[in-house]
């Protein structure tokens, strides 16, 4: 079963070529005692693309990476590597490269030996075993540290480690289980950049599963977005922010301000209508729906002031300046609406002076910079949920 | 044993006191068991104390005479078979245990680590009883089955704890690395938990080098323990007990100190 690898194939990985495995998850079914950890997800990953499974705590992510991985049987549905069915292969012959959270190294064993481990498994000659050792540890920048013990270093540099270890044996397909989870801002946004440059150098399949929406936007080629046990929408860092298909994802992914009412349809149009308001956008699919909801992103609403004014057929609303918070290059403006209801603008920090706090305004935007959303996608987060992940 | 951690020493009020307290307790515990020391250097057979005379006599004896070494080989063979049959059992049960989806755990528990609670003179009756039709009382193979089985808890507490503190993320790491289910367990579970397989090793010898009251059950004239032998002959006044006693102490010791360095070098990983 265990097969001699390659050195010539070796090569070819390490000059970059796209080496990547195709994976395919149909209808997969993850059933505990009294819950559905993972409740029919189907999800087509070409070779060589970085998805991350993006979602709040217990929505099944990990339980669907497990059932990849070969750790969890799945109740239901099939894997598919490269076209071929593992779903009977035992983990330790899936050839698939995994990263945990915690790092997971051997403790009792030298940066070194845990590189290794692999290796001897698949009975590579001791030189061969060396030069790739050599190899994989300069990719993750940790040639200086072969003969350290894992507690002998950061959180860091253990992750590197066990990322080397992940990525020796050449496998096709990498998975990362929040593997900066346990990492500070700092080190994170660096190691971010770190994984990004090794999928690009690799180029292997990458599955990535975080909670953190700004990890997820940065390093993803797509994202699936989980929410309890399924699969709200899959797709580019782009489309989710700009046309979410569902509340969840509105308000998972970036921020956003939510109108709910009752939609009706106006031509090209969709309207959306509560006593408070009237406001239109592009038309939904479906039909009427009294529980619908227009969402419009922060960066997407103007404050009306000399040369910024709305254009015909604008939505507009009327608000006094709650705050005004400033982030560097952009700038957030807090609104009250004379409803009660809040809305948060944001601009870029060149776009003049804004209004001051408790400043009366005037705020708007046009029906395309909106999504209306109908037909039960306007089931929003788990708010307890959320709190626990949303840091 | 995981457990002996060095500590900084106090210092002050509370400090001294402390250690006086120490002291006290110490002497107080070891005094009786130091006395055999000189006693086994004394020049006349009898327990005088302290000796007035001395010599290595009772050494040469212990060493000599036949029913004192075979006492002692069978004391030793007895528990270096217990050391491996309770260590192999103990482990694999303690494994079985953690692991293990049948039902029932606990009673299952309770069964094993029943020898510990149940009064050993009973288990010595029980054994007895069962092994005299059998012919295994007097037979090597019967003390070290019933050593075994009293040394079992020991290794299945020790096994345990340090399973309760292994990462079975390591085990998916190392299957996910390539490594089949008993590669994985020799070479990433088996180091993790080696500490307390070998705490749980040194407990079930000393378990059974230690153990008199079975064994006085089992043994015959010519097939008995060390400490059997030290039981049948305090009656007639010879200080060969006191330098078995010696000895056992020693060794001991040995043991202990043995276990102290594994541990040291364990930590910290050299
Ligand atoms: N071994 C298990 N036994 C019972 N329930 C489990 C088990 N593993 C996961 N679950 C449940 O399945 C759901 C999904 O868990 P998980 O996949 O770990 O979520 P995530 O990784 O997205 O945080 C959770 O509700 C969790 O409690
Ligand atoms: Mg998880």
């Amino acid at each position: 079963m265990i097969t001699r690898v390659d050195t010539d194939v070796e090569k070819d990985e390490m000059s970059g070529s796209t080496r990547g495995a195709a994976l395919g998850l149909t209808g997969l079914v993850k059933r505990y005692e009294d819950s559905v950890a993972v409740d029919d997800v189907s999800l087509e990953i070409p070779a060589g693309e970085f998805v991350t499974l993006l979602g709040p705590s217990g929505s099944g992510k990990t339980t669907t990476l497990n059932m990849i991985a070969g750790f969890t049987q799945a109740d239901e549905g099939q894997i598919q590597l490269d076209g071929k069915a593992i779903d009977r292969v035992p983990a330790h012959k899936r050839n698939i490269g995994v990263v945990f959270q915690h790092y997971a190294l051997f403790p009792h064993m030298t940066v070194e030996d845990n590189v290794a481990f692999p290796l001897k498994r698949r009975r590579m000659a001791k030189a061969e075993r060396a030069t790739r050792i050599d190899e994989v540890l300069d990719l993750v920048r940790m040639k200086d540290f072969v003969k350290r013990y894992p507690r002998q270093l950061s959180g860091g540099q253990q992750q590197r480690v066990a990322l080397a270890r992940a990525l020796v044996f050449n496998p096709r397909l990498l998975l990362m289980d929040e593997p900066l989870g346990a990492l500070d801002k700092k080190l994170r946004e660096w190691l971010q950049l770190e994984f990004k440059r090794i999928h690009q150098e690799l180029g292997i399949t990458f599955v990535y599963v975080t909670h953190d929406q700004e990890e997820a936007l940065v390093l993803s080629d797509r994202i699936a977005v989980f929410n309890h046990g399924k699969i709200e929408q899959v797709g580019t860092a782009t489309e989710l922010y700009e046309r979410p298909e569902t509340l969840f994802v509105a308000e998972f992914v970036g921020e956003s301000n939510c109108f709910k009412g009752r939609y009706r349809r106006d031509g090209d149009l969709g309207i959306i209508a509560s006593e408070q308001f009237e406001l239109r956008g592009p038309a939904a699919h479906g039909g009427d729906d009294p529980n619908a909801v227009l969402v419009v992103r922060p960066e997407r609403v103007n404050i009306r002031r000399d040369g910024i004014s709305p254009s015909n057929g604008a939505n507009i609303l009327q608000g006094t300046v709650k705050q005004v918070i400033y982030l560097g290059s952009a700038r957030k403006t807090e609104v009250v609406l004379s409803d009660g209801r809040e809305l948060v603008v944001r601009e870029s920090a060149s776009v003049g002076t804004g209004p001051a706090a408790g400043q009366p305004v005037e705020v708007f935007w046009a029906p395309d910079d909106s999504v209306l959303l109908t037909g039960g996608a306007s089931v929003g987060p788990d708010l307890d949920q959320l709190a626990n992940e949303v840091k | 044993m995981n457990g002996l951690k060095a500590r900084r020493p106090r210092t002050g009020a509370a400090g001294v006191l402390l250690r006086i307290f120490g002291g006290v307790m110490v002497i107080w515990l070891l005094a009786p068991i130091l006395v055999v020391i000189p006693l086994s250097f004394t020049g006349k057979q009898s327990f005088e104390f302290p000796p007035t005379t001395w010599s290595t006599e009772w050494y040469h004896q212990l060493f000599t005479a036949p029913e004192w070494v075979e006492a002692l080989t069978h004391s030793v063979v007895i528990a270096l078979l217990v050391v491996v049959l309770a260590g192999v059992l103990g482990t694999a049960c303690a494994i079985g245990l953690d692991r293990g989806v049948l039902p029932g755990k606990a009673v299952v528990r309770g069964l094993v680590l029943s020898p510990i609670i149940v009064p050993v003179v009973i288990v010595a009756v029980g054994v007895y009883l069962v092994f005299l039709p059998w012919r295994l009382a007097g037979h090597e193979l019967g003390f070290v089955l019933a050593h075994t089985a009293l040394a079992i808890p020991f290794v299945v507490i020790s096994v345990s704890t340090s399973l309760a503190g292994f990462d079975r993320r390591l085990e998916q790491a190392a299957a996910s690395l390539g490594a089949s289910p008993w590669s994985t367990f020799l070479r990433v579970t088996l180091p993790a938990i080696g500490p307390g397989i070998f705490a749980g090793a040194v407990l079930a010898f000393i378990t059974s080098f230690d153990e008199v009251v079975t064994a006085l059950f089992l043994s015959t004239p010519t097939m008995k323990t060390l400490p059997v032998q030290m039981f049948q002959t305090i009656n007639n006044v010879d200080p060969t007990i006191a330098a078995a006693s010696t000895l056992v102490l020693a060794g001991t010791a040995a043991i202990m100190l043995l276990v102290l360095i594994f541990n040291r070098n364990v930590r910290s990983g050299s």
